[in-house]
């Protein structure tokens, strides 16, 4: 097969939704196909299992045996999001070890803070606010948020990752963000 | 409707028109909520920078990946399964077999079409016959507009625009072919040909447009210049005169996400899609397109994409 008619056949890859992609994986075994969802969400579920876990190194174990599962279930999966579906599987693994470790997950603030230390600029004072804010909202509240901010879910996808209904994930998100903006408003208003 | 509806509404996109409407009337009459709307859209501008910062293990990454292919490989063994492990002919094949039987067929056409200069693709005439699709229409629904449009290839030899279509003569002769939308199909004539090479009069509904558009965003109003942008850059498009029609969408672009109005938005995009298309430029036109359906979707909109298929000569 010449070079280029490969280049083509990997672009080809990119303009196909996640669904398509992954139906080439379900239906074909298709490494390459799966090689491109991987390079899709590879980091998006790591930074997920670092969040949920709270350190590095669970969250490289419950990673590594997400995107096994991912394979090995191929053929669960049928239709609906791709996105809702992987993060469904990678909650429920967090979710379990975090049962096995029996102790509530906390941010790893050190992973975050080195970079930023020394900055007085407006912005930093905001975002270090605004993350200790997060950390202290109601857990179901922070979850949605964070899959709709830091993870990038449309609606239906948290509705169906956290397995309620879509206005449930509309209100806890919306709900999370009046209690942002009630604890941050006096920081608001001086920066 | 309460604050809180029309706040979450305005923050998700949601609200209509008349919505938006009110909302507005709201935000103007009632300074409390005013602040309200402010605040949260502080917060939503910050939430995005306020993802903490972890550094991805390129090596894990890498490892799992290795890991995987590895899985794969010992699976369809043990199957009997022929993995497409650096197979590309199963790639091509399975890619084929999807793409057949999806709207990505037109979009893969057009992509393909887009790269083959730049990867000499179409040179080898086994593969260029593998991903042909045997035709050069352009089908293009646009879903914010009442009626689908169609785009038609118009060969120059075949037709030439008339002038009440007002299209520009660099727009007949670029590339030797031409995009337009079948719905504006003209009959055409040699006749009006040359009438085609005059400078397009001027237009009092146009400037009419042009001086609300003045109007509006001398009063802030964000809604009002978005949907009159989208007029003005609409009637350009139709007209030929790309970059016209690229300037007054890209404001108005600017405008409906500011004033958060999704649908036009979406329909700023699909017309900018249009735009690049028939100006040659595929790849921004897939773009475009790509971008009007995931904001679309991301809305909760119903929205037919744009289909690009290839129409014989």
């Amino acid at each position: 097969m010449p070079t280029y008619a490969i280049i083509v056949v990997r672009m080809t890859y990119e303009l196909l939704s996640d669904e398509a992609v992954f139906a080439l994986v379900r239906d074909e075994n298709d490494q390459e196909a799966f090689a491109v969802l991987y390079r899709r969400y590879n980091k998006r579920v790591y930074a997920y299992c670092v969040r949920a876990l709270g350190n590095p190194e669970d969250a490289r174990d419950v990673f590594q045996s997400v995107v096994l599962t991912i394979y090995d279930k191929r053929r669960s999966f049928s239709d609906g999001s791709f996105a809702a579906w992987l993060f469904t599987i990678t909650r429920n693994m967090c979710l379990k070890t975090l049962r096995n470790r029996k102790q509530t997950s906390e941010f790893v603030e050190e992973l975050h803070d080195t970079e930023e230390s020394g900055s007085n600029s407006p912005d930093f004072l905001l975002r270090a606010e605004l993350r200790k804010a997060i950390n202290d909202l109601p857990a179901e509240f922070r979850e949605a948020l964070e899959l709709r901010y830091f993870d990038d879910l449309t609606y239906e996808d948290i509705a169906e990752a956290l397995g309620v209904s879509v206005s449930l994930a509309k209100v806890r998100v919306f709900r999370a963000k009046k209690i942002l903006a009630k604890t941050l408003s006096p920081i608001l208003d001086e920066l | 409707m309460t604050n809180d509806e029309l706040l979450a509404g305005f923050l998700d996109r949601s609200l209509n028109e008349d919505q938006l409407l009110e909302f507005q009337a709201r935000r103007e009459s009632d300074p409390e909520f005013a602040q309200q709307v402010f605040t949260m859209l502080r917060i939503e501008e910050a939430l995005p920078i306020a993802a903490p910062s972890i550094s991805a293990p390129v090596a894990l990454f890498q490892s799992v990946e290795a890991t995987v292919a590895n899985h794969i490989a010992q699976q369809a063994a043990h199957l009997g399964i022929a993995a497409s492990v650096g197979g590309f002919g199963s790639m091509i094949k399975s890619t084929l077999s999807t793409v057949a039987t999806s709207v990505w067929t037109y979009a893969t056409a057009a992509g393909l079409a887009a790269i083959g200069a730049g990867v000499a693709y179409f040179s080898d005439p086994s593969t260029a016959q593998s991903f042909s699709t045997g035709s050069r229409v352009v089908a293009v629904s646009d879903a914010p507009r009442a009626q689908p449009v169609e785009l038609r290839l118009v060969a120059p030899h075949e037709e030439t625009p008339s002038r009440a279509q007002r299209v520009s003569s660099d727009r007949m002769s670029r590339n030797g072919v031409e995009w337009t939308t079948a719905a504006d199909v003209p009959k055409f004539s040699n006749r009006t040909h040359r009438l085609d090479v005059q400078a397009p009069s001027a237009d009092p509904a146009l400037e009419s447009l042009l001086g609300d558009l003045d109007r509006s965003r001398n009063a802030s109003d964000l809604v009002r210049s978005a949907q009159i942008g989208l007029a003005i850059g609409r009637t350009y498009r139709e007209r030929g005169q790309h970059t016209l029609a690229e300037r007054y969408l890209g404001k108005s672009l600017v405008d409906a996400r500011q004033s958060r109005v999704v649908e036009y938005e979406v329909e700023v995009l699909t017309e900018l899609a249009l735009n690049a298309n028939a100006t040659g430029r595929r790849t921004d036109a897939q773009g475009y397109a790509q971008k009007a359906q995931s904001v679309a979707e991301r809305a909760g909109i119903t929205y037919q994409p744009l289909e690009f298929t290839d129409s014989p000569d």
